[in-house]
C-alpha cells in the first residue's frame, strides 16, 4: 500500500511537472533570460548606441540615488510613483469594494449586469484611445473646465489640468481611476458572489444589521479577493506609463509625473543609458517586492478561506 | 436576491445615486468619444460645449455626415492601411489570448493540484516576473526576438506575449479552491492526466478563462511600445500605432482623431459586449448556484 | 463542439506562428530598410522615387518606415542598442553625436552617391553641410533638408485688429502686444491664441533668443550656461509667456503650425516648407496672399542680431550592414538628392546642394529671401556631443518656468547643474 501510494505520487509529481514545463521554456527565454540580463547590465556602464559595456560594481546605484541623472532623478520618480500609487490604488480599492457591495444590494440581476458593463466599458479602450480623449476633454477649452467652472460656481477659470504640476498628477490618477475602475469592481463582485447565500440568511436569521453583517461577515470573507486585487492594482499602478507617457508626448511637462518607468524609458531608450535604467528597474523591483512582501502579510491566511 | 426584499429606504436611494454618479463618470467620456467623432474642431471645443452635433455642420458644403471617419481610415494621403492594421491587431491580440489561456490553464493547474519540488520556487519565480517592468526588458527582449529572425513578423509580435504571469496567476488562484474530489474520482475511473486536464478542469474553469482570454485580448490590443519596436513596415502596424501617428499628423483636428478612436474600440466593444455573459463579475457563480 | 473549434483553432494558430517570415532572403537580392520621420507630403514624393529606384535597380528593395518624429529618435537608439537598426535612415543634426562618435556610422560612400570624390562631393553642398557629421576628416551623411524658421503672419487677421499688416512684429516686445490683443479669451480660458512658439525644440528657437541677449549654451572659456542674466530674461519672457503670467500658450496646446494653415493662429514659427503644405490643405488661403513670412524676431535691446538656428536632416547608413546593402543604401540617398529639384517644388524642403541654393526655383518661391537673410544672421543649432539630452534639460527649464512658476535665477542653476553633471 505505502509502496503504491508512493508511485502514485510520483506519477502525479510527474504530470506535475509536465504540465508546468511549457510556461517554464517560454518564461526562461522570454523573461527570466532579459531580467538576468538586466540585473547584469545594472551593474556595468553599458550604452545603447556605444555598446560599450565594462563592469563597474554597483556605480548605477550609487548614481541613481545621490545625482540628478539630467535633472530627472530617482528621488523625483519615487516621488512621483508613489503619489500615483498611493493616491490611486488606495482611492480605487475602497471605491471599487464599495460600489461591488452595493451592486450585490441591487434586487434586479439585470441592473447589476447593466452597471458592470457600464463601468467596466472604459476598461476596453487601449490606454492610446483613452488619452486621446482625455486630452481633449482636459484641454482648456474643454468638457472638464466646464464642468468644473459649473460645480464650483466660477466663471471662466482655467484649473490648468494638463499644465499645473499638482494638477497634472491628479489628471493622470483620475485618467487611471477611470479606465481601471470597473475592473475592480468585477473582481470584487466575483469574490462577493463566491460567498454562499446560506451565510447572509444565517446572518438575516440572527437579526444582524446589513452594517454588521458587511463588516464581520462579507469583509473577512472576502480577505483573500481583497488581498489579491489590491496586489494586482498596486503593482499596476507601481508599473504604469502609458498614461503619463502619452500625455507628456500631448505636451505636458515631464517632471511632475515622471514615474520610475518612465524614467526608464527615457534614460534607457533615448538617452542609451541602459545600465542606469537597468539599475533603476531592479530598485522598482525592490520596492515592488517590499509592497507586496507587506501586502501579504496584512492578508495572512488569506489562500485557505474555507466557507 | 431576495434577501433584502422590502421598502424602498434612504439607504436603497443613496445607493442608487451613487451608482449613477459612477455611471456617469465612466460613461461621459465615451458618449464624448461617439459624440465629438460627428463633429469638427471648432464644435469640439466649443464654450458651452453641445452634445447634439450642429445641423448647419452637416449641412455644410465640404463635410458629410462621416467626414471624419472618412479622414480617420484614408489619412492623408488615401493610402488606407488602417484594415491592416486592424487585422493584424486582431491576428496578434486573438492568438496572443488563445495561448495565453492554453499555457496558463495548464501551469496554473500543474502547480495548483500537483505536489512536487520545487512548486513553490516555480511560482515564485513566475510571480517576480510581474515585478519587472516592460521597459526594462525591452531591449534584451528584442535582442532575443532579432535573434531569432523574428523581427517584423507575426511570431516576433505574438511569442513574447504567449502567456502572461498573471495568467499564470489568476488560474492557479481559481483551481486551488477547484474540489481535488471530482480529479481524485476521475483518476479512480481511469482517465489520463492530460484527459483530465481537457475534460474535467478546462470545462468547469469557463468564467475565469473567459476572464483571462478577454484581459489577455485587451492587454495585446493595447500594446503599443512593443509593435512599435517589432513591426516596422506599414503592413505589419497595429492599431495603437495606427492612432499615435494619426494624432501627430492630425494634431489638430480632433474631429477625425475622435473618429479614429472610436473606429478602433469598436472590435473590443463588439468582442466585450458578446463575451460579457462570460466574465461580469462571477455571473457563472451566480448560475451554479442558482440553477 | 467547443473543443473541436478549440483544437483547430490551436492548429490555425501554430501554422500562423510557423508561417516563415516574408522576408526575401535570396544572395543577390538586397533589402533595404529605410526609416524616415512622418511627413505627409514627402511620404508621397519618395514613395514615388523609390518605386522608380527599383525600377532601375532591380534585384533591389526598399522598406519604408515612418515615424513620429520623437519616436524615430527612440527606435533608432533602442535598435542600435540590440545590433540592430535600419539601413538607411534620417535624424536632425542634434541627435547625431551619439552614432557618430561610437561608430555607428558608415561613411560616404562617393561613387554610390555618384561623385568622383569626397572632395567633389563637398564641392556640390553649401559649404557648412556637413559639420555636424565629419568627425576625423571623414563624412557620415548627406543632407536631406537644411531648415530655418521665420515668422508667418495671417495679415488678415493682423488687420482685422488694427495692426498693419505691413508691419509685421520685429521684437519679442512687439510680438507679445499683438499676440495680447490677437488672442481670444473667455475669461481666463484660452479659445485661441495670437502666436506660439515651437515648443520641444528648444535649440532651435530659445536658444537664440538667449543669443540675441547675449548668452549661450557655452562660454568662450568652455563652461556650460553662460550669462546668467540673459538666460534668467529669456526665461522670464515665456513665464510672462505662459498661463501663469499673460496666458498667450503653452506647450499643451496644439501645434501652432498646423493651425496656421486652418487660420486658428495669426502667428507661428516654421520652415519653408510650411508654404508646400499651405498650399496642399488650404489653397484658397495661400492664393489670396494674405500671409507673409517675417524676419525672427528679436529683442528690442539684443546685443546681438540672431535669428532661429538653422538645422539639418541628414541620410546616414548603418555601419553594421553588409557591404552590398551599404551600396545601395547610398545609391538611394543619392538617388533622393538628384532629385533634389523635387523636393524644393513639390514639399519646400531644402537641399543644402549649391545647384539648389543658387537657383531660381528657391528664389522663386515666395518670402525665400526672408528665409536666405535669416539664414546670414544665424547659429547652426548645437549638435555636438549630448545635444539632444542638453535639449530637453533646456526644455526642463523654460517648462518648469513657464508652468509652475519656478523663478528663472533658481531655473537657471538648476539648469546649469544638470548640464554640468550631464557633460562631465
Amino acid at each position: 500500500m505505502g509502496q503504491k501510494s508512493y508511485s502514485i505520487e510520483r506519477k502525479q509529481a510527474k504530470w506535475g511537472l509536465i504540465f508546468t514545463i511549457p510556461c517554464l521554456i517560454f518564461f526562461a527565454v522570454f523573461s527570466f533570460y532579459p531580467i538576468i540580463n538586466a540585473l547584469i547590465t545594472s551593474l556595468t556602464n553599458r550604452r545603447a548606441i556605444a555598446r560599450t559595456s565594462e563592469f563597474v560594481g554597483l556605480e548605477n546605484y550609487i548614481y541613481i540615488f545621490t545625482k540628478d541623472n539630467g535633472g530627472f532623478p530617482l528621488s523625483n520618480s519615487i516621488r512621483a510613483t508613489l503619489i500615483f500609487t498611493i493616491g490611486t490604488f488606495i482611492p480605487m480599492i475602497i471605491a471599487s469594494l464599495i460600489i461591488a457591495t452595493f451592486l450585490m444590494q441591487l434586487r434586479k440581476d439585470k441592473y447589476r449586469g447593466f452597471f458592470q458593463l457600464m463601468y467596466y466599458t472604459p476598461a476596453v479602450l487601449s490606454s492610446v484611445v483613452a488619452a486621446s480623449i482625455w486630452m481633449i476633454i482636459f484641454d482648456p477649452r474643454g468638457l472638464m473646465n466646464q464642468i468644473s467652472n459649473f460645480v464650483m460656481h466660477t466663471s471662466g477659470v482655467d484649473y490648468n489640468w494638463l499644465v499645473d504640476s499638482t494638477m497634472l498628477q491628479i489628471s493622470t490618477m483620475m485618467i487611471y481611476f477611470w479606465k481601471y475602475i470597473g475592473y475592480f469592481v468585477i473582481l470584487f463582485i466575483t469574490g462577493l458572489a463566491a460567498i454562499p447565500n446560506t451565510i447572509y440568511e444565517a446572518a438575516t436569521v440572527d437579526g444582524s444589521s446589513r452594517w454588521h453583517t458587511f463588516w464581520k461577515i462579507t469583509l473577512p470573507l472576502l480577505k483573500p479577493t481583497t488581498a489579491m486585487v489590491s496586489i494586482m492594482a498596486m503593482l499596476q499602478c507601481l508599473k504604469t506609463f502609458s498614461t503619463q507617457y502619452m500625455l507628456h508626448q500631448g505636451g505636458s511637462s515631464r517632471f511632475p509625473i515622471d514615474v520610475i518607468t518612465m524614467n526608464i524609458y527615457f534614460t534607457g531608450i533615448r538617452n542609451g543609458r541602459l545600465g542606469r535604467a537597468s539599475a533603476m528597474s531592479i530598485v522598482l523591483f525592490l520596492i515592488m517586492l517590499v509592497f507586496t512582501y507587506i501586502q501579504l502579510r496584512l492578508t495572512r491566511s488569506s489562500e485557505d478561506v474555507e466557507y | 436576491m431576495n434577501k433584502f426584499v422590502g421598502k424602498i429606504t434612504i439607504a436603497e436611494v443613496l445607493i442608487w445615486i451613487l451608482l449613477i454618479l459612477v455611471f456617469l463618470f465612466t460613461v461621459t467620456p465615451i458618449i464624448f468619444m461617439v459624440v465629438a467623432s460627428f463633429m469638427d474642431a471648432k464644435q469640439i471645443l466649443a464654450m458651452p460645449f453641445s452634445w447634439i452635433p450642429s445641423r448647419e455642420y452637416f449641412t455644410s458644403a465640404d463635410r458629410t455626415f462621416f467626414t471624419n471617419f472618412q479622414k480617420a481610415i484614408m489619412g492623408n494621403n488615401d493610402n488606407p492601411v488602417f484594415f491592416r492594421n486592424l487585422l493584424n491587431s486582431l491576428i496578434v491580440a486573438i492568438t496572443d489570448s488563445v495561448t495565453t489561456v492554453f499555457l496558463a490553464s495548464l501551469c496554473g493547474y500543474g502547480l495548483a493540484k500537483f505536489k512536487f519540488k520545487g512548486r513553490n520556487l516555480i511560482f515564485l519565480a513566475i510571480m517576480s516576473t510581474m515585478m519587472i517592468p516592460f521597459e526594462a526588458i525591452m531591449i534584451p527582449l528584442y535582442m532575443v526576438v532579432s535573434g531569432m529572425k523574428m523581427i517584423n513578423t507575426y511570431r516576433g509580435m505574438i511569442i513574447p506575449f504567449m502567456v502572461s504571469a498573471f495568467g499564470v496567476f489568476q488560474m492557479r488562484q481559481y483551481l486551488l479552491t477547484f474540489p481535488s474530489e471530482y480529479l481524485d474520482a476521475a483518476r479512480v475511473d481511469g482517465l489520463s492526466e492530460p484527459r483530465i486536464y481537457s475534460s474535467i478542469v478546462l470545462p468547469n474553469s469557463k468564467p475565469v478563462i473567459a476572464t483571462l482570454g478577454i484581459l489577455s485580448f485587451r492587454n495585446q490590443w493595447d500594446n503599443l511600445l512593443w509593435p512599435l519596436l517589432v513591426a516596422q513596415s506599414e503592413t505589419m502596424k497595429t492599431i495603437p500605432q495606427y492612432i499615435t501617428k494619426f494624432s501627430e499628423e492630425k494634431m489638430t483636428d480632433e474631429g477625425a482623431m475622435m473618429a479614429c478612436a472610436f473606429l478602433a474600440s469598436i472590435p473590443m466593444f463588439i468582442l466585450f459586449f458578446s463575451l460579457s455573459k462570460y466574465f461580469l463579475g462571477g455571473a457563472a457563480v451566480y448560475d451554479s448556484r442558482k440553477g | 463542439m467547443i473543443r473541436v473549434k478549440a483544437k483547430a483553432f490551436i492548429y490555425l494558430l501554430f501554422i500562423l506562428i510557423l508561417l516563415p517570415s516574408c522576408s526575401g532572403e535570396k544572395d543577390d537580392f538586397v533589402t533595404i530598410e529605410y526609416w524616415t520621420h512622418e511627413d505627409d507630403s514627402r511620404k508621397v514624393l519618395e514613395e514615388r522615387l523609390i518605386e522608380s529606384f527599383e525600377k532601375e535597380n532591380p534585384g533591389v528593395s526598399v522598406i519604408r518606415t515612418e515615424y513620429g518624429s520623437a519616436e524615430l529618435v527612440d527606435m533608432i537608439s533602442a535598435s542600435f542598442g540590440a545590433d540592430d537598426g535600419p539601413d538607411l535612415f534620417n535624424l536632425p543634426s542634434e541627435e547625431i553625436s551619439a552614432l557618430l562618435l561610437n561608430d555607428k556610422l558608415d561613411p560616404v560612400d562617393a561613387a554610390s552617391l555618384g561623385y568622383d570624390s569626397i572632395e567633389s562631393l563637398k564641392d556640390a553642398y553649401i559649404q557648412s553641410s556637413f559639420s555636424t557629421v565629419t568627425k576625423d576628416g571623414l563624412i557620415y551623411g548627406i543632407p536631406l533638408e537644411y531648415t530655418i524658421w521665420c515668422l508667418y503672419v495671417n495679415r488678415t487677421l493682423l488687420s482685422n485688429h488694427g495692426f498693419n499688416p505691413d508691419n509685421p512684429p520685429a521684437t519679442w516686445e512687439e510680438l507679445m502686444e499683438i499676440a495680447e490683443k490677437l488672442t481670444i479669451r473667455k475669461d481666463g480660458i484660452l479659445e485661441c491664441r495670437g502666436f506660439d512658439f515651437r515648443y520641444p525644440y528648444y535649440l532651435s528657437f530659445f536658444v537664440p533668443m538667449v543669443r540675441q541677449l547675449g548668452g549661450d549654451i557655452f562660454a568662450p572659456d568652455g563652461s556650460v550656461i553662460y550669462n546668467d542674466d540673459a538666460w534668467e530674461r529669456a526665461l522670464s519672457f515665456m513665464y510672462e509667456w505662459g498661463p501663469s503670467g499673460r496666458n498667450l500658450g503653452s506647450p499643451t496646446y496644439a501645434n501652432a503650425r498646423e493651425l496656421f494653415n486652418s487660420e486658428g493662429i495669426a502667428m507661428c514659427l516654421s520652415g519653408l516648407y510650411q508654404e508646400s503644405r499651405l498650399l496642399s490643405q488650404n489653397p484658397e488661403f495661400y492664393a489670396s496672399g494674405d500671409w507673409m513670412v517675417a524676419p525672427f524676431p528679436v529683442f528690442s535691446d539684443s546685443v546681438s542680431d540672431e535669428a532661429a538656428s538653422p538645422y539639418f536632416h541628414y541620410f546616414m547608413v548603418n555601419s553594421a550592414s553588409d557591404e552590398k546593402t551599404k551600396v545601395e543604401a547610398w545609391k538611394l540617398a543619392g538617388y533622393f538628392a538628384a532629385h533634389a529639384e523635387e523636393y524644393l517644388d513639390e514639399i519646400g524642403l531644402i537641399m543644402p546642394l549649391k545647384r539648389i541654393t543658387d537657383s531660381d526655383l528657391l528664389h522663386s518661391k515666395p518670402y525665400s529671401d526672408v528665409f536666405i537673410n535669416d539664414e546670414k544672421r544665424s547659429h547652426e543649432v548645437y549638435s555636438g556631443p549630448h545635444a539632444s539630452e542638453l535639449q530637453s534639460l533646456i526644455g526642463e527649464a523654460v517648462e518648469s518656468v513657464m508652468l509652475y512658476s519656478v523663478p528663472p535665477e533658481k531655473a537657471v542653476q538648476a539648469l546649469r547643474a544638470s548640464a554640468e553633471e550631464l557633460l562631465k
